[in-house]
């Protein structure tokens, strides 16, 4: 009851806030529509390549790994600890610190953190579809709704779903280091460093193959989970899953924990 | 310390090597307004933290109601600490809501809340225009959400103008008084606790030096001070409450019917008595008197 009290102010709170909504989660999908269509648009169309038909959700299965890409990460990463690193900035943690229990100020902003990427993932996929649509009336190729044997809307809310994942731990980093260092910066430099280093180390080094590499690396864990919406291994995709989760638990019952603790004597 | 809405036990703060706190004894009695007076760093604000839970003591406990400070028992009470922070992006009404929402109170009278601390003609601005004062009026609308029984306000006319002062004055005891609900208020000023609040504690150097009763402590304060030589000799006829007062009088806490009694007995043991006369007794004296500044 009281969390969703939490719960309840935070959002009304981050409602009110739209530029900050803007720049963490606005911003992508903005950027893959603006982009999308002008590859769409711009290139493909005098392509001697064009494709028979356009199939909006593989294509929105692909820009949905922009979970995983560092640049991408690097908003969402600031998105969510400005929601815990502007309470210290404002101090306005006293207003509301005495109102409710710390551990459900911190799991609100996390849930309301979780919800804005949520329907940021969403905007990403309904910015795909749109080009998509796009794109196939100014080539007159057919627009493939679902076509036998490719992917479809299951496959999509598993694609949503692990990119959702992915992003929590992003999150949760971000919260966490936030907390540790009562500031914005602190918590987003370290998550968008950490998954910088992650797409280096996956690009460039050979880490451990298979579960090993996952439970080191969110961003391969994430790939895995999205790996099954494209004909990749059930198995594979459940493991990364359930690494991501462990992930976003273990860094969001830090955050808590430092928070627990933290006297609020600035702030 | 029955019937106490805030129980201090050897409540002790630190910060590093810094003592905020040392082994804080104090009992707030429910109904009336209880000023909370110290010199800077004397430990009030600290303590104020501590009951709303923002800074964990180092050792000893704070029981409100009756219990341990936790975020349930929190629900009775509403308050600000030194000058109050908001949203900058939230306009007045939305500042309210969002602190009431989070409280679990859906149904809070922004308008009525707003209008009870002057602030209506200022509902739908935004926070961050806010002067100081008007900072204070919001802050102590947020601390009276939900109708709380404890309402705590660190330094509430800071900032103010006198007719702010005023105002704020007016409603503290409206509060108290017509609110049924307890007022802890800290301040500096030390004439603006002596006009309202009913109780008095004094904190120095994280720990309390007297408390009681405002109309007590200074009733009992009324004191004939005596200019002699030597002084020390004085100070000794006079008997162990007697304290010195600069470097040549002293102050005797004693009845008026004593005066003429000790005045002779002075006179008597060859002291020159040069000055004799009554200092009423007022919180700044007091404060200064058990402060020691």
């Amino acid at each position: 009851m009281m969390l969703a009290q939490a719960i309840s102010g935070e959002a009304y709170r981050a409602l009110r806030n739209p530029r900050a909504l803007f720049w963490a989660y606005a911003l992508v999908p903005l950027f893959i529509l603006i982009f999308g269509l002008g590859i769409e648009l711009a290139v493909r169309i005098d392509s001697k390549m064009v494709p028979p038909t356009i199939e909006p959700f593989r294509l929105a299965i692909r820009s949905l790994g922009a979970g995983g890409n560092p640049i991408a990460q690097l908003f969402y990463a600031i998105g969510a600890a400005a929601l815990v690193a502007n309470e210290y900035r404002w101090e306005s943690w006293r207003l509301i610190g005495p109102r409710n229990r710390r551990l459900n100020l911190i799991l609100a902003k996390f849930m309301v953190y979780l919800a804005c990427a949520a329907l940021s993932l969403a905007a990403i996929v309904a910015v795909e579809f749109f080009s998509a649509f796009v794109a196939g009336l100014a080539k007159g190729t057919p627009v493939a709704w679902n076509v036998d044997g490719g992917p479809g809307w299951a496959a999509l809310a598993v694609a949503w779903a692990a990119s959702l994942a992915e992003l929590a731990a992003l999150g949760a980093l971000a919260m966490a280091g936030a907390v540790a260092t009562r500031s914005l910066l602190g918590g987003a430099m370290p998550a968008f460093l950490f998954a910088l280093g992650q797409s280096l180390l996956l690009a460039f080094a050979q880490p451990p193959a298979g579960i090993n590499r996952a439970i080191l690396l969110p961003v391969h864990a994430g790939d895995m989970a999205r790996g099954w919406a494209q004909g990749g291994s059930g198995g594979d995709a459940l493991a990364g899953a359930a690494m991501l989760l462990c992930w976003a638990f273990v860094l969001i019952a830090t955050a808590i924990i430092l928070f627990s603790r933290q006297d609020l004597s600035r702030e | 310390m029955t019937g106490a809405v805030i129980e201090a036990r050897s409540v002790a703060k630190r910060y590093g090597a810094v003592t905020a706190l040392a082994g804080l004894d104090l009992a707030v009695p429910r109904g009336g307004v209880f000023g909370l007076l110290g010199p800077n760093g004397a430990g009030k604000s600290t303590f104020l933290r501590i009951v709303l839970d923002l800074v964990r003591p180092s050792s000893g406990e704070v029981l409100l109601f009756g219990a341990p400070v936790d975020a349930r028992v929190l629900r009775r009470v509403g308050g600000f600490i030194e000058a109050p922070r908001f949203h900058p992006y939230l306009t007045a009404t939305q500042t309210l809501r969002s602190v009431a929402l989070t409280a679990g109170i859906a149904d809070a009278d922004a308008e009525g809340l707003l209008d009870r601390v002057g602030l209506s003609e200022a509902a739908n601005r935004r926070v961050d225009g806010f002067s100081l004062g008007m900072k204070q009026r919001l802050g102590i609308a947020c601390a009276l959400i939900g109708a709380p029984e404890l309402v705590i306000l660190d330094e509430p006319t800071n900032g103010m103008d006198p007719a702010g002062i005023q105002d704020i004055r007016r409603l503290v005891r409206d509060i108290a008084d017509r609110d049924g609900a307890t007022v802890l208020l800290s301040s500096h000023l030390l004439d603006e606790v002596q006009r309202i609040c009913d109780h008095v504690a004094i904190l120095d150097h994280g720990r309390l030096v007297t408390s009681g009763p405002i109309a007590d402590l200074l009733g009992s304060g009324d004191r004939l001070r005596i200019a002699a030589t030597p002084i020390a000799r004085a100070i000794e006829i006079a008997g162990a409450d007697a304290r010195a007062d600069g470097e040549d009088a002293m102050l005797a806490p004693i009845a008026r019917a004593d005066a003429p009694a000790l005045i002779a007995a002075l006179v008597g043991a060859g002291i020159a008595v040069s000055e004799a006369r009554w200092v009423r007794g007022d919180l700044e004296r007091l404060f200064f008197e058990r402060t020691g500044q």
